[in-house]
């Protein structure tokens, strides 16, 4: 299979092409970085298509939509007596999928890649201490899908956004990032009662993979051409 | 090899240990049990390392583990000295595989892969993972990540182990396995355990000695065969059931089931990322029973009660309510779920105890104040929830999730972080609220529990609930 023929180089560098193709291309040509993130998926982390499934996302999707189309730009129509503008809600639409891409990515290496790996992918290039952290950002992203889900049922628990719909959605908010900072810490504190620190850390092995140098080599090309264009 | 004297610590103002003087020889499996909050966990955090370095508190006294003074040194430095592995293994677990796991310790302190492969292979030995070594950690059962996070600490060889109650959320199997592991540790391989568990009559067969806590302070230290067998000083401490009180289902006696179907499964299954985890299940709960749902870790139970709770759809089958019955969630049917850090939302028990009547417009003072005294949070009621122990975290959620009064109570797993006293208070409240028309649904890996106060048990084995009946009837098919 070929994700097994990708190695810890290889699936990080999935994730740096589709970071820098959607912050470079803006507008419409940020599908090219869903795009990108897209094929990547499919080729080397399918697992990360579960992502679809979460209603995080979508309702990240819809807050982005419907923040653009209420603040962004000049209203143009209304929804009932909602005045909303269309250039607003474009410019939401090509965040929106800026995000799917950075997140279909970040939920691909994580799916793929230890902190530990990526540790000692960064250390080798003299980013010592960086790695882990990366790791244990990009691990935040599924902690955080998991605690939303486990804090929406305790406030439909509690009676969901039925009289207090402002409050609710604060705890809710206030949960799921406390949950989810909580979890980094949890990482941190585990690595740290088994070894690891910035001053003591050693270079950990890398998986190596055939289509590495490939693969990275074939985004590196793509990336300057995107650049170029750009 | 450890040595306490005189250790005070202080969490800001609150006091969690006072006097503490402890000494455990080399080799010595030597089990910590108190009433929740009593401070165990501080103790083993301050052994490991962690507190005052990574939790901040103020820490007087002389605190000495291999020879080290792990106030003073950090716990990446102290590593080798003293493993630690926490109440919940999935928090501790964050690479792909089960191997990889465990050579990340020894790849930090800087082993060549040669080493790096004979611990880790010892390890998975001494654990009995050996045969899991590229599967992913959260594949694993409850007792087999919590057996990883105990090969992980062991992968760096510390002279001492500390664990904060490993079995907490382990069925019978599980903890067995775990405690298996620990004796054969401390008494083949030499390596000093202090394990932190509430569980007193499971663990009190492996460990050499106890030490009881109450209230910051060692009140009992001595021979495991000797403090165990001091049902008394159990029974004043909370820790076990009185035996001058009489035994048997002290309120549960399911005399007000009126034989009305409250909620029914017809063939109901349901499934995780496209992995089946309920298989045809077929189920009625009536109105006013009290029903213990038992099984192994992984075996559908969790599911079910979301399954039951309206918080998940399932994959085929139907779920019925009876006509008149609330069906919100919360309302009509409550669920308290296993890691009460995930249901915690406010910065004060008593918000988090008046939140579900508050938001449904049905605040009543006395209800709140009975709620409170039942869960005996009436002298934690400022308290923020997060700086409560596990324990008391749990009560607090149960009472926020009883604050609604539902018609049908599913309980997962309230035995985490209690210790008995607190627990029997809870299900005393439960089972009064069971003989007021409630229907309860007590999931639970404590047989005893479910003996005394259940009356109807159900088995679940992967995905399937294979006995249904009471619990003479389970016993026969092995539940």
């Amino acid at each position: 299979m070929l994700r097994e023929r990708l190695g810890t180089a290889g699936s990080f560098g999935c994730l740096f092409a589709v970071l820098v193709t959607a912050c470079a291309l803006g507008g419409a040509r940020s599908c090219l970085a869903l795009g990108l993130a897209l094929v990547l998926a499919l080729l080397f982390h399918p697992g990360a298509f579960r992502i679809v499934r979460s209603r995080t996302l979508w309702t990240f999707v819809i807050v982005l939509l419907g923040s653009g189309a209420l603040w962004l730009g000049p209203p143009d129509w209304r929804l009932g007596s909602v005045p909303l503008s269309s250039s607003g809600l474009i410019a939401g639409l090509w965040m929106a999928v800026r995000a799917l891409a950075i997140m279909l990515a970040t939920r691909g290496l994580a799916a793929s890649t230890s902190p530990g790996e990526l540790a000692g992918l960064l250390e080798r290039v003299g980013m010592r201490g960086l790695g882990f952290t990366v790791g244990v950002a990009v691990n935040l992203l599924p902690a955080l899908e998991r605690s939303s889900g486990r804090t929406w049922d305790t406030l439909r628990m509690r009676g969901g956004l039925r009289h207090r719909r402002r409050m609710m959605l604060r705890l809710g908010t206030l949960t799921v990032m406390s949950n989810a900072l909580r979890r980094a810490d949890e990482i941190a504190i585990a690595a740290e009662a088994r070894g690891f620190g910035v001053v003591r850390s050693r270079p950990l092995p890398l998986r190596r993979g055939a289509l590495d140098g490939p693969l990275l080599a074939t985004l590196a090309v793509g990336l300057a051409l995107a650049v170029v264009w750009r | 090899m450890i040595e306490l004297e005189a250790l005070s610590v202080r969490y800001g103002t609150l006091p969690a240990l006072e006097g503490i003087a402890l000494r455990v020889a080399p080799g010595e499996f030597v089990l910590v049990s108190g009433r929740s909050g009593c401070g165990k966990t501080t103790l083993a955090r301050v052994v490991a390392g962690l507190v005052p370095a990574v939790i901040p508190a103020h820490v007087e006294g002389h605190v000495k583990v291999s020879g080290l003074d792990p106030t003073r040194t950090p716990p990446a430095s102290l590593a080798t000295h003293v493993g630690m592995v926490f109440q919940n293994p999935a928090t501790q677990l964050f690479c792909l595989t089960v191997e990889e796991e465990v050579a990340f310790g020894p790849r930090n302190l800087g082993f060549d892969e040669q080493q790096v492969r004979e611990r880790v292979d010892w390890a998975l030995g001494a654990t009995g993972l050996a045969d899991m070594r590229r599967r992913a950690p959260f594949e694993l059962s409850g007792g087999g990540q919590q057996r990883l996070a105990i090969a992980a600490a062991l992968a760096l060889r510390p002279p001492v182990l500390v664990l904060d109650e490993p079995l907490a959320s382990l069925d019978r199997e599980g903890a067995r396995q775990v405690l298996r592991t620990l004796a054969e540790l401390s008494g083949i391989h030499g390596v000093t355990v202090l394990m932190i568990e509430h569980r007193l009559a499971e663990a009190a067969r492996v460990a050499s000695r106890i030490v009881l806590m109450d209230r910051g302070r060692i009140v009992a230290d001595g021979p495991a065969a000797i403090v165990s067998a001091d049902h008394a000083r159990l029974a004043e401490l909370g820790l076990a059931p009185d035996e001058a009180q009489p035994s048997g289902r002290p309120h549960a006696t399911g005399s007000a089931a009126d034989g009305l179907a409250l909620v029914e499964l017809h063939h109901v299954s349901a499934a995780y990322n496209g992995r089946t985890v309920l298989a045809d299940i077929n189920l009625r709960l009536d109105s006013g029973e009290f029903v213990a749902l038992v099984g192994e870790n992984g075996s559908g139970k969790t599911t079910l009660a979301r399954v039951l709770a309206g918080l998940m759809r399932p994959r085929s089958g139907r779920r019925v309510v009876r006509s008149g019955v609330r069906t919100e969630p919360g309302r009509g049917i409550g669920l308290l779920a296993q890691n009460p850090l995930d249901q915690l939302l406010t910065e004060r028990v008593d918000d988090e105890v008046a939140l579900g009547p508050r938001n449904w417009a049905l605040f009543d003072e006395r209800a709140h104040e009975a709620t409170l005294a039942a869960a005996d949070l009436g002298g934690l009621r400022g308290r923020a929830p997060l700086s409560l122990s596990v324990g008391q975290q749990q009560r607090t959620v149960l009472a926020a999730t009883l604050a609604l009064r539902p018609g049908l109570l599913i309980l997962d797993e309230p035995t985490l972080g209690q210790d008995w006293a607190h627990l029997k208070r809870l299900m005393d409240f439960v089972a009064e609220l069971n003989e007021l028309g409630s229907t309860i649904l007590l999931i639970t890996h404590d047989h005893d529990l479910a003996a005394r106060y259940a009356r109807r048990q159900l088995l679940m084995r992967d995905g399937a609930i294979v006995a249904d009946g009471e619990l003479t009837e389970l016993d026969e098919v092995g539940a």
